[in-house]
């Protein structure tokens, strides 16, 4: 059964459609609401919560409607049985780090043993054991986005929801954290919404993931299945790492696509990720500039290499940002540093770039604007 | 209940407005008032003046608490605790009693400081004078501080100092971190408290009459007290107030709208931190400086001159130089044998003390209600509920003697309490406004989903984190409620005393040096009550 | 035990009697009244006052006659003019019989105007210095032209009210306000009546405009103003106020050989009293030689006539001063319109 259902959901905010008729249904796991600020993404969450009513739609946590609009159904956020996790954390300042995570088994009166018991079980879940005395000031950044985890999970909800919990923390902290967050949350086990501007973190933390453009969902499916297929050209260049060139569409040979680039001087590419074209279309094709391959020893006529002049190089950490002109188009390509494809002697020169065909995705260029509302399971129950 | 509470009197006022002259002793004709006060030819100069000395005074008064405020809160300034208390003490100073002051201070020939002038320096010329717009900004402006100075700092003791961390990382000199960080998040305070000096100002009676009447300035507020005092009109005298009525409601209506993200201003976030202080170095001496002067100013210097004056047989500039020669306590022995004073004075503490409690409560009540709840025209609330601040005290008075008349509540200490606290609840409810704005909503909403229901987010949420904005306000209704005289008097009756009413009558006729005498002893139990509750309870007045 | 309750007050009704005793003899015509009134006023057993009056005063004088009329209770309200207005003519309206006497200066004939004062002529107006046959006058305000006596050489002070309009009094006059119902105006409508040569009124009103200083609102603090020697003239100052500070040893006085201008205190009985029988007992006390020996000992200015006192006319003026009283009555009734009708055009225009 499904945790959550959100069916034909729709918010509008001062004329802006903030949520456009979105339905998804989600089972168990973490789910990622990925999307640029202003996507609607907080929203959704929002309304998931109670916090929000939306004008239309219908969401069911664990097969109980929540809301309704069309019934007129709007549970409270109080009655909804959830975990919320603000971006700020929206720890109270006049209580102890123990009273705070303490207030909802306070609020639905729970026997003092029980409270203290619970309290202390989710507090050491988060590894903040003997911090219940210190008020929220006194901790760090960290610790404070800890007690507020601690504080949802210690209601033990079935579904707990994150907004950008992380993103008030340094870089360092955040990407500890993320792999953190993910053990824990699979170890009570319990489902996770989570919303994220950031798609690194949204790859890593979740089983899968939504993208939403103004209000809408544009792809919904694994990390991976976004990854290497990209439903459109804003959800390409949203998880970045990735060069958008037009192409032409020559034939198609079973499994793989061959089509040309008008920009990389006429090329013809190979690419193992299509679908929706057919011979003769204009097509957007998506590379994904870090499976590039640079070499300075020439191998022209291989399938899908191509030639190209270095303009530049610089090092960044641990990697380095090649600058390649390919015909009239300028191109980024990252390697790693230690161990370069190019010989520095032969700076400024010829280099030949190879592109392997599984790290293209050819998008159908006809597809609406490349925005296409998808209904990713069809939980068209409402 | 608060609202209609409120909204009574207002709509009693607004109807006598069109009721016509002689007490409504005929009810009719409908806009004959209102049509005299548009064809007053010096309608426009009044009003010019008004403004004038109402916006003047409320900067000054709000530019000099915000900075007070933010020395206290944010700077190492040596002296903490005094320095904290400094800028409260003027506050208990009764408003005549520092026209009286400084008039005797300022006067052009008889006062203190030209004669000093004179005898020290030789200079002839009459620097000061107490009669000019400069000196009635001076004395109001020195007023409107305290109020500014209890809004404020709630605020810049309760927000993120990494806002103003990333703004120094950035590069940023303290100086421009203050002016571009600092005090832009403090704007809903700060604005809350500029509004209403505006409105205090606009209103204030002693200052115009005092001190601007003899300088040929005459305000708005004169002509209203005409109205009342001559004709004997509450009709007119409303209709006059309708020009003050539509200051003030466009003074609200720019302020809502400054406020309206209110998000924006959100400084209470429940991301835990630490309140940084500001090493500013060498400048603390300078920023104690500053505290000290306002608090010679406000009041040290004003005080010693009342209590000389309560003391000498009379003032002039040479008995007041022979001081303590010709020392005399008849004055106080006057006072003290007073028929009503120690009842007045009695009745005057425990109803103002009752009054700022429930004022203060019902103001954060209705803040919250209009800030966070999505109750149907709760916005209109704010309007209603800082309506009595647009009207003169007379008026309003009378609004609430017609509507208690009739009931059992008609000449009881209940009908003065109820008086009080349509009067003040505007500023329990500005303040409530202003601090909850303050508090991220997401700590209301984060209560919510951990099951919290109304009750539960403002009784364990919304009203402990209120609580320093709560002490300000409390305190501050507190010693206005004590010295009122404006509201109070209509709704004293025979056997309902009130102690200031009682005093403002030794000024009403011309003893100064009695009055002078009521007013310290008035003062110095606030003075003591007052560093009572700060130090032996340790009742934190601000924070 | 009756007998005794009563010996209990005997040093109270000592004192006062001997006050009264002392200063003057009785009045006839209230002697006539006096029984009848209490016999009724002791049902009624109560008496309220609404008055400007100081409280001080206010404790003195109940108590007093309190104690010459036992069996009534009396209590009071002190305001200012305007708020006692309101609050009558408020409670007029609204049908409350919650006042007995209006005991004030400009409040009795402004609510005689509306309708809120039950006339009453006192028993005893032979004996008053002003006679009103509706609202009875128990004591007197009186305006005299006061000084700072260390600012003003006595050979350069103005002989008369008129004189004060001289140029050579430029700057150093604190100066009412004439568009208020205040002193100055009410000694203009005075003079007016007196005088009945508007040229010569017009001139003096001119001639004040002329001194180039700034009036005032408050009478009193323009005295005080006066006193710190602000100003050395004051145009006008209160008798009483003049005589209160002298004693005190202020350096002030005034010119005996300006006329003073006089405007009754009056004890206005409320429409609707619900002890009308006690207001009207009280009024007669009041202006009994009894109760004017009880006013005069406030300091405030007797009504009667032939009292020789501390603030009287008689005894600070040189004999045959004629005391000045506005009589017009558009003034009395409604001070705002006599104003816009007559200072206004002079002194505005």
């Amino acid at each position: 059964m499904a945790v959550l259902t959100v069916a034909r959901l729709a918010k509008t905010f001062n004329e802006v459609r903030a949520l456009d008729h979105v339905s998804f249904e989600f089972g168990h796991g973490i789910l990622s609401i990925l999307g640029p600020s202003g996507c609607g993404k907080t929203t959704l969450l929002r309304s998931i919560a109670g916090l929000e009513v939306p004008d239309e739609g219908r969401i069911d946590i664990n097969g109980k409607v929540q809301t309704w609009i069309a019934k007129g159904i709007h549970v409270p956020p109080y009655s909804r049985e959830i975990g919320f996790v603000f971006q700020n954390y929206a720890l109270w300042p006049h209580m102890t780090v123990y009273k705070n995570v303490a207030f909802g088994l306070n609020l639905r009166r729970l026997p003092r043993e029980e409270i203290k018991r619970r309290v202390q079980r989710a507090l050491e879940l988060v590894g903040l054991e003997g911090y219940d005395p210190r008020y929220p000031s006194q901790l760090s950044g960290g610790q404070q986005q800890r007690v507020a985890l601690a504080r949802s999970l210690v209601m033990e909800p079935q579904l707990i929801l994150l907004d950008e919990p992380l993103s008030n923390l340094d870089a360092k902290l955040r990407e500890e954290m993320r792999i953190e967050l993910r053990k824990l949350i699979k170890k009570v086990n319990i489902s996770a919404v989570y919303v994220t501007h950031d798609q690194e973190e949204a790859f890593t933390i979740s089983d899968s993931v939504i993208i939403m453009d103004r209000g809408r969902i544009v792809q919904y499916g694994t990390p991976n299945e976004i990854y290497e297929k990209p439903a459109n050209e804003f959800v390409a260049s949203f998880i970045g790492h990735s060069l958008l060139v037009n192409g032409q569409v020559l034939r198609i040979d079973g499994r793989t696509c061959v089509f040309s680039v008008p920009e990389f001087g006429g090329a013809t590419l190979t690419c193992s990720n299509f679908s929706d074209v057919v011979a003769g279309q204009a097509c957007k094709a998506v590379i994904r500039t870090n499976e590039i391959k640079l070499n300075t020893a020439g191998s022209e006529p291989h399938p899908n290499s191509l030639r190209g002049t270095l303009l530049s190089r610089e090092y960044r950490g641990g990697v380095a940002d090649h600058r390649v002109l390919v015909g009239k188009k300028e191109i980024v390509v990252t390697s790693h540093r230690m161990c370069p494809l190019v010989d520095v002697s032969h700076d400024s020169g010829a280099v030949f770039l190879y592109i392997d065909p599984a790290a293209i995705s050819l998008i159908g260029r006809a597809q609406g604007n490349g925005r296409r509302e998808l209904h990713a399971t069809g939980a068209e129950n409402g | 209940m608060a609202g209609a509470v409120i909204l009574a009197p207002v709509l009693i006022v607004v109807f006598r407005s069109f009721t016509t002259a002689r007490l409504g002793a005929r009810v009719a004709s409908a806009g004959e008032n209102y049509l005299r006060v548009f064809a007053d030819a010096q309608i426009f100069a009044l009003i010019n003046n008004s403004l004038l000395y109402a916006a003047g005074s409320a900067v000054l008064g709000t530019v000099v608490g915000a900075l007070l405020a933010w020395i206290v809160a944010r700077t190492n300034t040596p002296g903490k605790a005094l320095v904290e208390l400094m800028p409260l003490y003027p506050i208990l100073m009764p408003p005549i009693m520092k026209n009286i002051a400084w008039i005797l201070l300022l006067a052009p020939r008889s006062g203190i400081l030209n004669n000093l002038l004179k005898d020290t320096f030789g200079i002839q010329e009459e620097v000061f004078t107490a009669f000019s717009l400069g000196a009635m900004i001076w004395v109001f402006g020195l007023a409107c501080v305290p109020l500014a100075y209890l809004f404020l700092l709630p605020v810049f003791l309760s927000f993120d100092p990494s806002l103003e961390e990333s703004a120094y990382i950035a590069g940023s000199k303290p100086v421009r971190t203050m002016l571009r960080i600092t005090f832009p998040l403090a704007v809903p305070a700060f604005l809350s408290a500029l509004v209403l000096n505006f409105l205090r100002g606009l209103r204030s009676f002693e200052t115009p009459v005092l001190q601007g009447s003899p300088a040929g300035i005459n305000v708005f507020v004169s002509r209203i007290y005409d109205s009342m005092s001559i004709e004997y009109n509450p009709g007119l005298a409303t209709a006059y107030s309708s020009i003050l009525i539509l200051l003030s409601i466009l003074t609200l209506l720019v302020y809502v709208r400054t406020t309206r993200f209110s998000e924006r201003f959100a400084t209470i976030t429940g991301k835990g931190y630490r309140v940084k202080v500001i090493d500013i170095g060498k400048w603390k001496y300078l920023t104690f400086f500053l505290v000290f002067s306002y608090f010679l100013a406000g009041i040290a210097i004003p005080f010693v001159v009342l209590i000389v004056t309560s003391l000498i047989p009379y003032y002039d500039y040479e008995m007041f130089m022979k001081f303590p020669a010709n020392i005399d306590f008849s004055n106080y022995h006057r006072v003290l044998n007073h028929p009503s004073f120690v009842s007045g004075l009695y009745n005057s503490l425990a109803l103002s003390l009752i009054i700022a409690a429930v004022a203060v409560l019902a103001g954060i009540v209705m803040a919250f209600t209009i800030h966070r709840t999505k109750l149907y025209g709760s916005k209109g609330f704010e309007f209603v509920g800082t309506l009595p601040l647009a009207f003169p005290p007379l008026v309003l008075s009378l609004g609430l003697v017609i509507m208690v008349i009739g009931t059992p509540l008609y000449n009881s200490l209940w009908a003065l309490g109820l008086g009080l606290f349509v009067a003040y609840f505007p500023y329990a409810l500005r303040n409530a406004s202003g601090s909850i704005v303050n508090i991220h909503k997401e700590l209301d909403e984060a209560a919510w989903v951990h099951g919290a229901r109304w009750r539960h987010v403002f009784f364990q949420i919304t009203l402990p984190i209120l609580k320093p904005s709560v002490a300000g306000a409390f305190f501050y209704i507190f010693v206005e409620a004590i010295r009122n005289v404006d509201v109070a008097v209509l709704l004293t009756a025979p056997g309902v005393e009130y102690g200031p009413v009682t005093l403002f009558d030794y000024f009403r006729v011309g003893q100064w040096a009695e009055a002078a005498a009521g007013g310290v002893i008035y003062l110095v139990i606030l003075i003591a009550a007052t560093s009572i509750a700060k130090f032996a309870f340790n009742i934190k007045l601000s924070l | 035990m009756l007998k005794l309750t009563r010996w209990l007050s005997v040093p109270a009704l000592f004192v006062s009697a001997a006050l009264a005793f002392g200063a003057t003899a009785t009045d006839p015509q209230f002697e006539k009244v006096k029984a009848g009134l209490y016999e009724k006023a002791k049902q009624e057993g109560a008496l309220v006052i609404y008055s400007v009056w100081d409280v001080e005063h206010l404790v003195k004088i109940t108590q007093a006659f309190s104690n010459r009329f036992p069996g009534i209770k009396t209590s009071y309200w002190q305001a200012r003019n305007p708020e006692i207005v309101t609050k009558t003519m408020t409670e007029f309206q609204a049908g409350q019989a919650s006042v007995d006497v209006i005991l004030s200066d400009n409040a009795p004939p402004v609510l005689r105007a509306a309708g809120a004062i039950q006339p009453y002529e006192t028993v005893q107006k032979e004996a008053l210095i002003i006679h009103d046959p509706t609202i009875p006058v128990v004591s007197l305000q009186i305006q005299a032209l006061g000084y700072n006596t260390r600012k003003m050489k006595p050979e350069d002070l103005p002989k008369t009210w008129e004189d004060v309009a001289s140029p050579k009094y430029k700057g150093i006059v604190a100066l009412d306000d004439p568009m208020r119902a205040g002193p100055l105006s009410t000694m203009l409508a005075t003079l007016k009546t007196v005088w009945k040569d508007d040229k010569r009124w017009a001139a003096f009103i001119k001639g004040l405009k002329a001194l180039g200083v700034p009036t005032h609102k408050s009478t009193s603090a323009s005295f005080r103003l006066v006193i710190s020697g602000e100003y050395s003239l004051a145009m006008p100052a209160l008798l009483h106020d003049v005589v209160h500070e002298k004693e005190k040893g202020t350096p002030v006085n005034f010119v005996s050989t300006a006329s003073p201008v006089v405007f009754p205190r009056q004890a206005g009985i409320y429409m609707k009293a619900p002890h009308p029988n006690a207001a009207k007992l009280f009024a007669e006390w009041l202006i009994s030689p009894e109760g004017q020996a009880q006013i005069d000992s406030l300091g405030r200015e007797v009504a009667r006539k032939g009292i020789k006192s501390k603030t009287s006319i008689e005894t600070l003026f040189p004999a045959g001063t004629k005391a000045m009283a506005p009589e017009d009555k558009l003034f009395l009734e409604n001070p705002k319109k006599w104003l816009d009708t007559y200072v206004k055009p002079v002194w505005e225009g």
